[in-house]
């Protein structure tokens, strides 16, 4: 089976001079959560553009699903819900009224189609306001029940939280992790936020200036930016026994017989090493692990950093 | 189809200036009444004026108002992104949105000639009404047919709102100023005058003494049929242009 | 004249019926062959597929019900990995909170019997020994007391015993500790007789297990426990006045291995409140924690007099 939801390759974009997406490989694996994180204006918003086939593609080629989707529009569009930029509704109707419009246009999975997205956001079935009255917040709780109304297999979401105050930030996060975890969803989103991004991507892919400077999993990214420090030692239970000694109450962890983390980064180190060394304990390694992700993405962006 | 066709009726839903030309098209001929009772013109003087002015020179302009409010309402609103992904292929959009203005355009014509009727009854001389009827719903249709150049306007130039309402403006203001002088110029809503003018004057008698009008005039099936032409050609281009515009 | 005239508007009539019927036969065609290749999909595996129905097709019923069974098997696919995942969870902190005293355990005793230490200092690390031993021993118990409780092999032996009396003896025995740490307590317990069905071993568990849990988590300095009891159920409330639990943390408290603090390094193994519930709803009791940051958990038991 195909494990790919999403695979573009070399993927460019040119407006007139301006390359603003170069030679891209964006890789979302089947029920995870890919973050695209980048400034504003380093091309997110025109990868995903291309990924729907809402702009051209300069060169290069997009596959959803395993296919290329010109000319399978009808057969694809279906599996996607999409928010780009701003959500696109009609003002002078209410949000249910618009909803129902393309619900009608597009085809619903159940009965209660309409309904049931609107809860699902916490917005109101049939409420009389029209959406040009509606917050920033509920325009986008509007976009995100357009884009679940059908119960799509994959979800492009640009910039979802835009607008949203703290506690909307935190129930959209909360809803758009249930539908991945629990419901197997494969999510695609953009920001210019890092940490939202690391609280909600397993995946990530870093854009500056049009280039994808890295693309992995947060969780890797994570182990490498943990504090901890990291001890590679000759017997584990005696180093155990002396760090305890020493150090009472100390967080630790042993991996095995020969690789111990410790956790508290108040403690001194040298002194533990010390000791370690009196009590004829090999030290073949010990390294510190306190780089933060935004020191990193600096680091890669050149000194810029992210956000 | 049917589906884009309800659809797009609902989103024109609490649009003021449709509503308002609705309204207006109702309450046209109240204000021609009055003029006409006060000046003491017949009935069929009054249908000539409203089918003069209200046909040739005010519809296109409301119908080419409409087309750049429904082209805008989905690029402006960012709908035709939403519309994009669902997909809603753009030449079933343009479809929707033409029939539509069809719609409207046999709505006004009907409403307006039916509420001059209306206005006859108070002057008294009313005649041949199920005639008068089919010429106003054939001229409102013909209408909408020569205003397509002004639909494939509002979707060029869908991100503006002044620019394609100025053009249906000059569009429909040169065109009868061509045929109030005799022009011989090849515009749709020229043409579709010069082989109406029959049917809609009041008085044939006059028009077959004076020699000039009389060349002036054109047949009736040619020139549907070119018109028809000019149409279709208008249509595949602005479905190609739609095709093509990105969001 | 007129009869051909009839018999060429009769022709018109029926190919424009055929017509009509070619492009409804069409569609029907169409959207069979979308629900086949959905329905492809979802047996290859893909339970988020869904089929869309717009609203005058035909086959509308057949495509909700369709998304309505894949939906529901969704459901239970899932539920089901969850449980398995949580106890392949279970396993590997299971091995690590085994191996952490174990290693610490084996370090002492080697420098005892190496010959590290003498005297004094070697009683101290026997001492130690033996405690990190017992520490294992209690573990490896819970453990075990859990395993068979979530294996349901469990049996109880049911009595018609005195609540409150019953309560008053467990507590008798708990008063030395908390005195030895500087707790203070505050008990409430109807003076009058209260007979229902308990089993003693379980009873006496839930309460040991809460009472060390607050011991053990809290950092607070008071405790309360009371009684309130009506004609067929009876409450016990026991709180404290510590750290509290967090909002997100509440909800899980129940659950196998689930601790507060991420790292779990914390002294202890997440057994105890699994037990506490397993053992609460053996007597077809309830229980609920409430709590906020820095007030305290209040942990409420309900019994029905009669099982």
């Amino acid at each position: 089976m195909n494990d790919l939801v999403i695979r573009t390759e070399n993927l460019t974009k040119v407006y007139g001079e301006q390359e603003a997406v170069k030679s891209v490989n964006v890789h979302v694996k089947k029920g995870r959560i890919y973050g695209l994180l980048g400034r504003n204006g380093a091309g997110k918003t025109t990868i995903m553009k291309m990924v729907l086939g809402l702009t051209s593609i300069t060169s290069g080629e997009v596959q959803l699903f395993g296919k290329n989707i010109r000319g399978q529009e009808k057969r694809i569009y279906p599996r996607i819900g999409a928010i780009i930029e701003t959500p696109g509704f009609y003002p002078n109707l209410t949000g249910t009224e618009n909803l129902e419009i393309f619900a009608k246009l597009r085809g619903t999975s159940r009965p209660d189609a309409v309904k049931n997205a609107l809860e699902v956001v916490g917005l109101p079935y049939k409420d009389k306001k029209l959406f040009s009255k509606y917050s920033l917040g509920m325009k986008q709780r509007l976009g995100i029940a357009n884009a679940i109304m059908h119960d799509p297999e994959l979800l492009i979401l640009d910039e979802p939280i835009n607008g949203l105050d703290p506690i909307g930030i935190a129930e959209i996060r909360k809803f758009l992790q249930d539908l991945s975890k629990e419901r197997g969803k494969t999510i695609l989103i953009s920001s210019h936020i890092l940490s939202e991004i690391d609280l909600l991507a397993d995946d990530i892919g870093i854009i500056h200036e049009g280039n994808l400077l890295e693309e992995s999993s947060m969780d890797e990214l994570r182990k490498k930016n943990q504090k901890y420090v990291l001890f590679r030692v000759s017997s584990t239970a005696t180093a155990a026994r002396i760090l305890e000694q020493k150090c009472g109450g100390v967080k630790y962890r042993i991996e095995d017989d020969n690789v111990m983390r410790i956790y508290d980064m108040d403690i001194d180190l040298s002194m533990v090493n010390q000791a370690f060394i009196t009590n004829n304990i090999g030290v073949y390694e010990s390294s510190v692990c306190d780089e933060s992700l935004e020191d990193y993405f600096k680091e890669i962006t050149g000194g810029v950093g992210i956000a | 189809m049917l589906k884009m066709l309800e659809a797009e009726f609902k989103k024109i839903k609490r649009q003021k200036f449709i509503l308002l030309t609705v309204l207006a098209a109702c309450l046209f001929p109240i204000p021609l009444t009055i003029v006409i009772v006060h000046s003491k013109l017949n009935y069929d003087t009054l249908l000539m004026f409203v089918m003069e002015f209200g046909f040739f020179l005010v519809l296109p302009i409301v119908l080419g108002i409409i087309a750049s409010i429904l082209f805008r309402m989905e690029n402006e609103n960012g709908t035709l992104k939403t519309l994009s992904v669902i997909p809603v292929p753009r030449w079933k959009l343009l479809g929707a949105k033409v029939i539509i203005i069809y719609i409207l355009a046999i709505f006004y014509g009907v409403a307006a000639i039916g509420a001059t009727m209306i206005g006859g009854l108070f002057t008294g001389t009313i005649s041949d009404i199920p005639l008068k009827l089919a010429i106003s719903l054939s001229m409102s249709v013909l209408i909408a047919t020569a205003s397509l150049p002004m639909i494939a306007a509002a979707v060029v130039f869908q991100k503006n709102f002044i620019l394609p309402i100025l053009c249906s403006v000059i569009y429909a203001v040169a065109s009868f100023a061509f045929s109030v002088m005799l022009l011989k110029v090849p515009a749709p809503l020229t043409l579709l005058f010069r082989c109406s003018l029959p049917f809609i004057t009041a008085n044939p008698e006059r028009m077959e003494m004076v020699e000039n009008v009389q060349n002036w005039v054109l047949p009736v099936f040619p020139c549907i049929l070119s018109l028809i032409g000019m149409g279709t050609v208008c249509m595949v281009l602005s479905a190609y242009i739609y095709r093509k515009q990105e969001v | 004249m007129n009869c051909n005239l009839f018999l060429f508007a009769l022709l018109c009539l029926s190919m424009i019926c055929a017509l009509f019927f070619a492009v409804k036969l069409w569609q029907t065609k169409q959207s069979l062959s979308v629900i086949k290749e959905a329905l492809e999909d979802i047996k290859a595996g893909n339970l988020n597929r869904r089929v869309l129905a717009k609203e005058n097709d035909r086959t509308k019923q057949i495509c909700h019900d369709i998304n309505m069974i894949t939906l529901n098997n969704q459901t239970q696919f899932i539920r089901q990995q969850q449980s398995e995942a949580s106890y392949k969870r279970l396993m590997t902190s299971l091995s690590h909170d085994a191996k952490t005293p174990l290693a610490s355990l084996v370090g002492y005793l080697e420098a005892v019997t190496g010959g590290l230490v003498t005297g004094e200092e070697k009683e101290a690390y026997i001492l130690i020994a033996s405690e990190k031993a017992h520490q294992l021993k209690g573990f490896i118990e819970s453990l075990f007391e859990w395993v068979k409780l979530d294996a349901g092999e469990q049996t109880y032996h049911f009595e018609q015993l005195d609540l409150n009396e019953l309560t008053r003896s467990i507590i008798a025995d708990w008063i030395p500790t908390w005195e030895n740490s500087h707790f203070k307590y505050e008990i409430e317990i109807p003076e009058t007789e209260y007979w229902m069905d308990i089993d003693i071993h379980a009873y006496t568990r839930i309460l040991n297990n809460l009472f060390q849990n607050i011991l053990k988590h809290s950092d607070g300095n008071r405790l309360t426990l009371r009684i309130t009891e009506e004609e067929s159920l009876a409450q016990i409330e026991v709180s404290d006045n510590g750290i509290g639990i967090l909002p997100s943390s509440l909800p899980h408290i129940f659950e196998r291995m689930y601790q507060c603090d991420d790292s779990r390094l914390a002294d202890g193994n997440g057994l105890g409140l699994a037990i506490v519930k397993e053992l609460v709803s053996a007597h077809k009791g309830k229980i609920k924690a409430e709590s906020a940051p820095s007030a305290g958990v209040t942990f409420t038991i309900t019994f029905r007099k009669a099982l």
